[in-house]
């Protein structure tokens, strides 16, 4: 929470970089690009089909007029009775002004023409007589302003059916401001929805992201020593709850995380106690008046072995702090099992004799890829805790095989054993079985805690097995072929 | 032998020159890396003991100003004990390095290595007073009288006694005799050196290993 704050609290950096649009803000613009491409499609759509249909509704028409013109057509008597009485034929076109008829008698005489154009209409095929009108048989043409439609059809006048030429034209300059019209309504209606849907959307998002700024308070509660708070996931939208069930993950971790650090480091600060105090203590004592010069080095080197002991803890403690924080390099090497555990065998030898216990190897040659100090480390600690742990007459047995995946080394000792409730936390940092002893002139509380990062370091594990008052073996296994 | 140590702490600059100083060197003190690294092109030291976290210029630093005039071997101290800040030191020109805290007794190992030049003849028969170490046979004599030493006893004798006079501790000792390279709590050293004792020193009045206490061991002909 401080680190939050410090970071709002910090002066805006120099150099600008466009702030990203708000989630609220970018949903709610995309909702209305979403509602204007929509109403596009859905209005090209409408237009285009209302366009369509009405041209094929003013063909028909075009078509039936005309039919209806061949039907007066062969009422009349004689083409003449058109130029005496046009009545009939104009009055069915009565009220459509738009129309423009002429038609011819079979010399090519005109017997009848509307207003009309001054241009001259296009002279296209002339259906035959007997037969019907089809949609097929409008034709384009271009009246001075717009466009238009026209038909060209042969009709009989008369009992004894004498062809006349029907010419039936149309302009559509009024069907074009219709469209017009209503391409400008279809736009005004687009522009209002995408509006109303930005606003609307906007609206909606910014009501769903109330939950959300309810986490970000939430979260902004949390800190080391209250990380004990959860997100209520239960109550929340499935999206919210993904996120709110990973960002507690993330908690659960942390908190153990920070608990295991901070009880290592009250551990540490408490280990640490036990020297500095001795250290004061002699030394204030030893100050206190004039001693002798044999006092005075007794003392310095009582420090001097306190100091080593300090510098020590303070060594191992890195060393597992660099485990965890994975900053420590392994250098393998091909390493000779058989002839590395002779030579720990070798050094610890002198110990188990002085304090009469047997100490043994057996190994056949076997090779691994392991860093060779760390691996010296890791055995060294078990088989110095063995030893320590062994009663005289006992025995510490160090042995080797070659396993189904690799490599075992094991470090076996005769002494009391390790009770069952302490097996599974005696590689805990500080773990001590047996809390009443005083082991303090060992740094053992780590001892075990460094053979296991050892073996994590080297993807290799570590188990127990013991029977208290008859053996306790400690199993290293090495996988064979590990990538390094 | 002259030695510059390049000390920012006081009181570990003013012990590391008396310690030095005692041990038969001469040593002075700089306590920054600006009189240093000064006092390192002015005069010719046959070491340099520097300290890499130090005010104004740092030891890399001075390190690499010095490295572009001279060939002064030198030796850096770091609290931080990373790969990376080691190699860093060394690809800058240092020989050798130690990590804080250290024991005195290894600086001043690791000094004598450093100063001395070229590869050092082994001397076939080493003796101690009234004891004589034939090494190429592997015989152990006191008054001409034949003591059986076991193999790491014979090696821990020799060690001791071909560098007589030298505080060894125990760490030291554990790499070199039994070759166990990780620092531990063990007192493995302490009970070899015993049972040595017990053989070599005991049965006669004159005794030859010392005990330096909070250091380490050594061979010396005390009066």
């Amino acid at each position: 929470m401080t680190v939050a704050r410090a970071a709002r609290a910090a002066p805006a950096p120099k150099a600008r970089r466009p702030r990203p649009l708000s989630l609220t803000l970018r949903v709610a613009l995309l909702l209305s690009a979403v509602a204007v491409a929509t109403f596009l499609a859905v209005g090209a759509y409408l237009y285009q089909t209302l366009a369509s249909q009405m041209a094929r509704r003013d063909d028909i028409e075009l078509i039936a007029k005309v039919a209806q013109i061949r039907r007066i057509l062969a009422e009349l008597p004689s083409p003449r009775a058109i130029v005496e009485n046009p009545r009939p034929l104009t009055d069915a076109l009565f009220g459509h002004d738009d129309f423009m008829l002429s038609v011819k008698g079979p010399d090519g005489a005109p017997l009848l023409r509307t207003s009309l154009t001054s241009r001259p209409l296009p002279q296209v095929e002339r259906v035959p007589p007997q037969r019907a009108l089809t949609l097929a048989d409008v034709h384009d043409w271009t009246p001075a302003m717009g466009t238009g439609r026209m038909v060209s059809a042969v009709g009989l006048v008369g009992a004894d059916g004498q062809p006349v030429q029907i010419t039936l034209a149309r302009e559509r300059s009024d069907r074009l401001r219709l469209m017009r019209n209503y391409a400008v309504d279809l736009f005004v209606a687009l522009c209002v929805g995408a509006t109303l849907a930005a606003l609307l959307g906007y609206a909606i998002v910014r009501h769903s992201m109330r939950r959300l700024r309810s986490v970000i308070g939430k979260a902004n509660d949390i800190n080391t020593s209250r990380l004990n708070t959860r997100l209520s996931v239960e109550d929340a939208p499935v999206e919210l709850r993904e996120m709110g069930q990973a960002f507690n993950a993330m908690l659960d971790r942390l908190e153990d995380g920070v608990q295991r650090l901070s009880g290592f480091a009250a551990d540490l600060a408490h280990d640490l106690r036990t020297p500095v105090n001795t250290l004061m203590m002699e030394t204030q004592v030893a100050l206190s008046r004039p001693r002798t010069v044999q006092e005075y080095q007794a003392l310095l080197a009582s420090n001097s072995e306190e100091y080593e002991r300090l510098a020590r803890m303070i060594e191992n403690t890195l060393f597992l702090a660099r485990v965890d924080n994975a900053q420590l390099g392994l250098r393998r090497e091909a390493v000779d099992l058989s002839a590395e555990l002779q030579r720990i065998h070798d050094y610890f030898e002198i110990l188990a004799d002085d304090v009469g216990v047997r100490l043994t190897v057996d190994s056949p040659p076997l090779r691994a890829e392991v860093d060779p100090v760390l691996l010296q480390r890791a055995v060294g600690n078990l088989v110095s805790n063995a030893i320590r742990h062994t009663p005289a007459g006992g025995e510490v047995a160090l042995s080797a095989r070659a396993t189904a995946d690799g490599v075992e080394l094991a470090v076996s000792n005769t002494g009391p054993g390790i009770a069952a409730e302490h097996l599974p936390h005696i590689f805990d940092r500080y773990y001590r079985a047996d809390s009443a002893r005083s082991d303090h002139a060992h740094s053992a509380g780590l001892g075990l805690s460094i053979v296991r990062a050892i073996m994590e370091l080297h993807g290799g594990k570590i188990r127990v097995d013991s029977v208290p008052g008859a053996r306790t073996v400690f199993y290293l296994s090495f996988e064979k072929n590990q990538n390094i | 032998m002259k030695i510059l140590v390049v000390e920012d702490e006081p009181k570990a600059g003013d012990y590391l020159v008396k310690g030095l100083r005692e041990s038969g060197y001469v040593a002075d003190l700089a306590r920054n890396g600006v009189d240093g690294l000064a006092l390192a092109l002015e005069h010719d030291y046959d070491l340099i003991v520097l300290d890499v976290m130090l005010p104004q210029m740092d030891g890399w630093a001075v390190l690499g100003k010095l490295r572009e005039r001279k060939h002064t071997p030198v030796l850096f101290l770091t609290a931080r004990d990373d790969v990376a800040d080691r190699v860093k030191g060394l690809e800058l020109g240092a020989d050798d390095y130690l990590v804080k805290p250290f024991a005195f007794a290894e600086l001043l190992a690791r000094i004598k290595t450093l100063m001395r030049r070229g590869p050092v003849r082994e001397a076939d028969v080493v003796r101690v007073a009234d004891l004589e170490i034939d090494v190429l046979r592997r015989r152990v004599t006191r008054q001409a009288q034949r003591i059986e030493l076991t193999a790491k006893e014979f090696a821990l004798l020799h060690l001791l006694a071909k560098r007589q006079g030298e505080v060894l501790s125990r760490t030291q000792i554990a790499s070199m005799v039994w070759d166990m390279n990780f620092d531990s709590d063990t007192n493995v050293v302490d009970v070899a050196i015993r049972r040595l004792r017990a053989k070599i020193d005991d049965p006669y009045p004159l005794k030859l290993i010392q005990t330096v206490r909070g250091i380490g061991y050594l061979v010396e002909e005390r009066a």
